[in-house]
């Protein structure tokens, strides 16, 4: 399918629906100025179109539409077992945005969402006033770019820079902003905060061309965590999810030479390492849309209700990262994913 | 194979004559057209009848991933659109249940886009087209999507309209009809056929040959079940990066003296965890 002639598809946001409701919201008005040319299509309910059967998620990403709607629900969730919470309590992520511009061959989200169209819910005060109201009974720490990548997409919607300007006013929030984006332009002019981490995800370059599609390099990755470090932003290091590869050791050792040649360790705030792991409802539909792709059709072992690596392959793998890593950075800066936290919890 | 849907016969002949589709007589309670890539049938007007006729053509032949549906068939607008102009629609409103469906629009296409309600009845001068935000008014489009997503996958189906009329259905007929959707027909079919050639679709079930050499493997093996499943994992894994899969089962299976098989469950568990080193190699 990747052969696909390109010139038959439409571009990514020809089309963007829009909820009826969400009409007068200002940042309807601000995304849909960008798009000019887009036809807007009025829809009642965001559901009636990015919940419909018969979708196919990978055919759906080679012409991305965009849908705006109004969220009724919570925006906030507490933390997904298969995520490492860094040492915090009160841990949550929230989903203004679900689906990402990039399309990486490994996400979840083909798994999660029943299309591959991107939802923007342009009622954000709406989460900042539910976080507000859950700081005055505890310290929050949250991931706002979790089922989405907003730094990738700041040029649209600039919700990163207001997120920042949220933290900003409240000293008990942590947020996590996490991305593949090699954006950092957006931020150049906003004061670093400390209780803001950008936290990028890192993965060798021959698997960065392999699976993560449309992503930028990883040596772009690099030039931008440069900026942000060069500019006091506290940074986070994802090597996370690894994959498995014949030529994995070479490869995750050149890119870990690769990033502190480029990056003073010394200034880096932490790194996350973690397998590839997915839930077992998630893998299923994944496999039946990409049987081409070796990363979803690896025999991989379930194990309550989480597929992974074998536990042996996935100890060798994180051990062997951990030890290079430990080269640059403490051990108490690298967080390690081990398939007993899926099992504890 | 691409399925064509229209209600009238004079909406599907001007496709009929330029496919030179047969019609397959053993079939009366609805009249489908043939060739090796064509299936076109010819419902009936209405939602009811739309959704019966499509059930039993795609009940007959059932489409496989990469086939398309076109629904092909006239309409009537309210605006200024000029007669004989042709939309792709991109919402189709069901106006008596009030639900909107949308069709994935992820293909490139020469056409005007409009949204469609589909009434159950013959909308008359005297009944103004009071429909907001709508463009057009059909018979059939909701129906057809709603069967049709039982088959297809929503980029896979496509909704052509064309206007005949201003609620003036008394002044049509079956040659004006076809006269309208005549000059259409050719830039349907090649763009519908370019779409076509290049979604062919690779998937995951294993060909006869593989399911063969694999079922060969589980029983000389006396795998369990679960162990089936694996082996047929294993099996997926080494296709997604090489071609060779037959060939590889085969040379494996062959390096087996006859008088040994079946293994017992023992030894069948051991060349079990062999062959999926095997199948694991780069």
């Amino acid at each position: 399918m990747n052969g696909l002639n390109s010139s038959l598809w439409n571009p990514d946001f020809t089309h963007i629906y829009v909820e009826e409701r969400a009409l007068n919201y200002k940042e309807t008005q601000s995304i849909l100025k960008r798009f000019p040319n887009a036809a807007v299509i009025h829809i009642r309910h965001y559901k009636d179109i990015f919940s419909r059967s018969s979708q196919n998620f990978v055919m759906q990403k080679k012409s991305q539409k965009l849908i705006l709607a109004v969220k009724e629900e919570s925006f906030l969730y507490q933390r997904a077992v298969v995520c490492q919470d860094f040492g915090n309590h009160h841990f949550y992520y929230t989903s203004a945005v679900m689906n990402c511009i990039y399309n990486c061959e490994y996400c979840y989200l083909q798994g999660m969402y029943p299309s591959g169209n991107l939802v923007v819910f342009v009622n954000l005060e709406d989460a900042f006033s539910e976080t507000a109201r859950l700081l005055r009974r505890h310290p929050v720490y949250l991931c706002v770019s979790y089922d989405t990548d907003l730094l990738g997409l700041e040029g649209v919607l600039g919700h990163s820079a207001r997120w920042i300007g949220f933290a900003g006013a409240h000293p008990d929030l942590k947020i996590e902003i996490r991305t593949k984006s090699a954006n950092y332009e957006p931020l150049r002019g906003l004061t670093p905060r400390d209780n803001v981490i950008l936290a990028w995800t890192l993965s060798p370059e021959d698997i960065v061309r392999r699976y993560e599609h449309n992503t930028p390099s990883l040596h772009l990755r690099l030039a931008a965590i440069e900026s942000a470090l060069k500019a006091g932003w506290r940074v986070r290091l994802c090597f996370d999810p690894m994959i498995w590869h014949d030529n994995w050791k070479a490869s995750y050792l050149e890119m870990v030479q690769a990033v502190f040649r480029r990056i003073p360790a010394e200034k880096v705030e932490d790194a996350s390492v973690g397998v590839f792991r997915v839930s077992a409802a998630y893998l299923k539909p994944m496999r039946r849309q990409s049987p081409s792709s070796p990363v979803l059709q690896y025999p991989y072992e379930a194990d309550h209700g989480v597929y992974h690596y074998k536990k042996s392959l996935s100890r060798e793998m994180t051990g062997f990262l951990q030890d290079a890593l430990s080269e640059f950075l403490s051990e108490d800066q690298i967080f390690l994913w081990s398939e007993t936290e899926t099992n504890e919890t | 194979m691409l399925y064509l849907s229209a209600a009238l016969f004079c909406e599907a002949e001007p496709f009929i004559k330029e496919l030179n589709l047969k019609k397959e007589l053993i079939y009366h309670k609805f009249q489908i057209f043939s060739n090796q890539d064509f299936k076109l049938i010819i419902t009936g007007t209405g939602p009811v009848a739309a959704a019966c006729g499509l059930t039993y053509l795609l009940t007959l032949y059932p489409p496989e991933s990469g086939d398309l549906l076109l629904s092909i068939g006239i309409c009537t607008a309210d605006g200024n659109q000029e007669l004989g102009s042709i939309f792709l629609c991109n919402k189709i409103r069901e106006e008596s249940s009030g639900r909107d469906f949308y069709p994935d629009l992820l293909f490139k296409h020469p056409f005007q886009e409009a949204s469609v309600i589909t009434v159950s009845h013959v909308l008359e001068k005297k009944e103004r087209f009071h429909f907001q935000n709508i463009d057009l008014a059909d018979m059939e489009a909701s129906s057809v999507y709603q069967c049709g997503s039982r088959f297809f996958q929503s980029h896979e189906m496509f909704f052509l309209k064309i206007i005949s009329d201003r609620q003036e259905p008394e002044k049509l007929t079956p040659t004006l009809v076809s006269g309208l959707i005549s000059p259409h027909v050719s830039s349907v079919l090649a763009w519908a056929g370019s779409i076509h050639s290049a979604l062919h679709e690779e998937s995951l079930d294993f060909s006869e040959i593989e399911q063969q050499k694999i079922r060969r493997i589980a029983d000389s093996l006396q795998l369990s079940v679960t162990m089936g499943f694996q082996l047929r994992q294993y099996c997926r894994y080494y296709r997604s990066l090489h071609r060779d899969l037959v060939h590889r089962l085969e040379e494996f299976y062959e390096g087996f003296p006859s008088e040994c098989l079946p293994f017992n469950k023992k030894e069948g568990k051991i060349h079990f965890e062999r062959l999926k080193l095997l199948l694991m190699e780069p």
